[in-house]
């Protein structure tokens, strides 16, 4: 059985696809960061096994079809179809590896698991400074009416538009979240597993 | 329109093929609508880790979370949406420390070590989590036939409506109170430690106490 051997994203190619992001070398890098987040998320909401490395995957194929001259207009419309395509077959290889008990990973049963999330949470909070820490807390506290209210009071004291505070919020979360991860997978409490990795 | 029940059909895999590949063009091209969707996702979390959610949405979440195996994510959000200590500013925490001092220690002190009749009642204050936080467990002394009056402090949190005590098997339920709870000790309670619960917002939030009850 012959195979072509696997087209990789070399230093050239990944040039190219910084270039169809922005004519400015720093603005499509953070143009593909943005985009990166944006995709490992889209992939987590289909429910791809592994969001971190099919976003790299898309990105992959992408810069492919740019060094073979193919014209991206629009950039993200051509990764959402790459993304269809990616889903598909993520799917396609599941099912192939589906085990006999179905597919969904045990559940964590151990009752200590919000305290151990709670143990790995305050160490991470530590890696945070005073100012990061303070927003995140003080923006998930509360529960309805007084969430909405202490949202009032911290965009307010800090100067912030809501929608402002909620992304630092939201990208402080996601840290949190990768760092509660690798402590828990750390400690052997987390399923040892990549589904996910670094997404949560 | 795209909104948080357009964030729940597309992780149940509600959506037609079309909607879906719309959806996900508009995800992956505005920044605005993707934080929109991870607020959402946040905010269903952080609702089914307080119990929250109607069945029917705690059912999508959490098929969605086993199937993609962020079940994690449930217990980090009770983590950390507990209230906490630290969000008390060491001012305040000095006062009510004080205030304790000034209400449990020199009664105990005076009956013990005077020889004087211990009063007839005493008001202890407690604050919830002295164990999640390792600090030291609250110790409270008492004299025979003693009653005392737990004034079980809020954190970072103000209950309104009922709010149910539970010491071990007894159930008291009651009025709020303005910035904390009070309540009366079960007479004839052994020494040792002790757990309290304050449950309040119809059962969906609760403040825990410890305290070390010393004869």
């Amino acid at each position: 059985m012959s195979s072509s051997p696997r087209w990789t994203l070399d230093a050239h190619a990944f040039e190219t696809l910084l270039a169809a992001l922005a004519p400015e070398r720093d603005a499509a890098a953070v143009r593909y960061e943005e985009l990166r987040l944006r995709l490992i998320r889209v992939l987590r909401w289909e429910r791809a096994s592994d969001p971190e490395s099919l976003a790299d995957e898309a990105f992959t194929r992408l810069a492919r079809r740019l060094v073979e001259g193919e014209a991206v207009a629009d950039v993200p419309a051509y990764l959402s179809g790459i993304v269809r395509f990616l889903v598909k077959e993520d799917i396609a290889q599941r099912q192939r590896a589906l085990p006999l008990e179905g597919d969904h990973p045990a559940t964590e049963k151990n009752g200590n698991e919000i305290e151990r999330a709670h143990a790995a949470l305050e160490r991470c909070l530590a890696t945070l400074d005073g100012a990061q820490r303070a927003l995140v807390l003080g923006y998930y506290q509360g529960d309805q009416m007084a969430r909405i209210f202490n949202r009032k009071k911290q965009a307010a004291a800090l100067g912030l538009a809501l929608n402002a505070l909620r992304n630092r919020a939201l990208r402080l979360r996601e840290k949190l979240e990768t760092c509660v991860r690798g402590q828990l997978l750390r400690d052997g409490s987390a399923p040892n597993n990549t589904k996910g990795k670094g997404t949560w | 329109m795209v909104n948080a029940e357009a964030y729940m059909r597309y992780i149940s895999n509600q959506l037609s093929e079309s909607e879906r590949d719309s959806l996900r063009e508009k995800l992956l091209a505005d920044s605005e609508l993707s934080d929109s969707f991870a607020d959402w996702e946040n905010e269903a979390i952080d609702s089914l880790a307080r119990g929250r959610l109607s069945p029917a949405d705690a059912a999508v979440i959490g098929d969605y979370l086993a199937a993609t195996n962020q079940q994690n994510r449930i217990a980090l959000a009770a983590a950390l949406s507990k209230p906490r200590r630290a969000a008390i500013s060491p001012y305040a925490m000095a006062l009510r420390l004080a205030a304790i001092m000034l209400l449990t220690f020199p009664v105990a002190r005076l009956w013990r070590d005077r020889n004087i009749a211990a009063p007839a009642a005493v008001a202890v204050q407690l604050f919830p989590g002295t164990l999640r936080t390792g600090g030291a467990v609250q110790q409270v002394p008492r004299s025979a036939g003693q009653r005392i009056q737990l004034q079980l402090q809020y954190l970072d949190a103000s209950p309104s409506g009922k709010c149910r005590v539970e010491i071990e098997a007894i159930v008291v339920e009651s009025d709020c109170g303005a910035a904390e709870h009070g309540v009366a000790m079960p007479i004839g309670m052994a020494s040792g430690r002790h757990r309290v619960d304050l449950i309040y917002n119809n059962g969906a939030d609760r403040f825990v106490y410890f305290f070390d009850l010393i004869d």
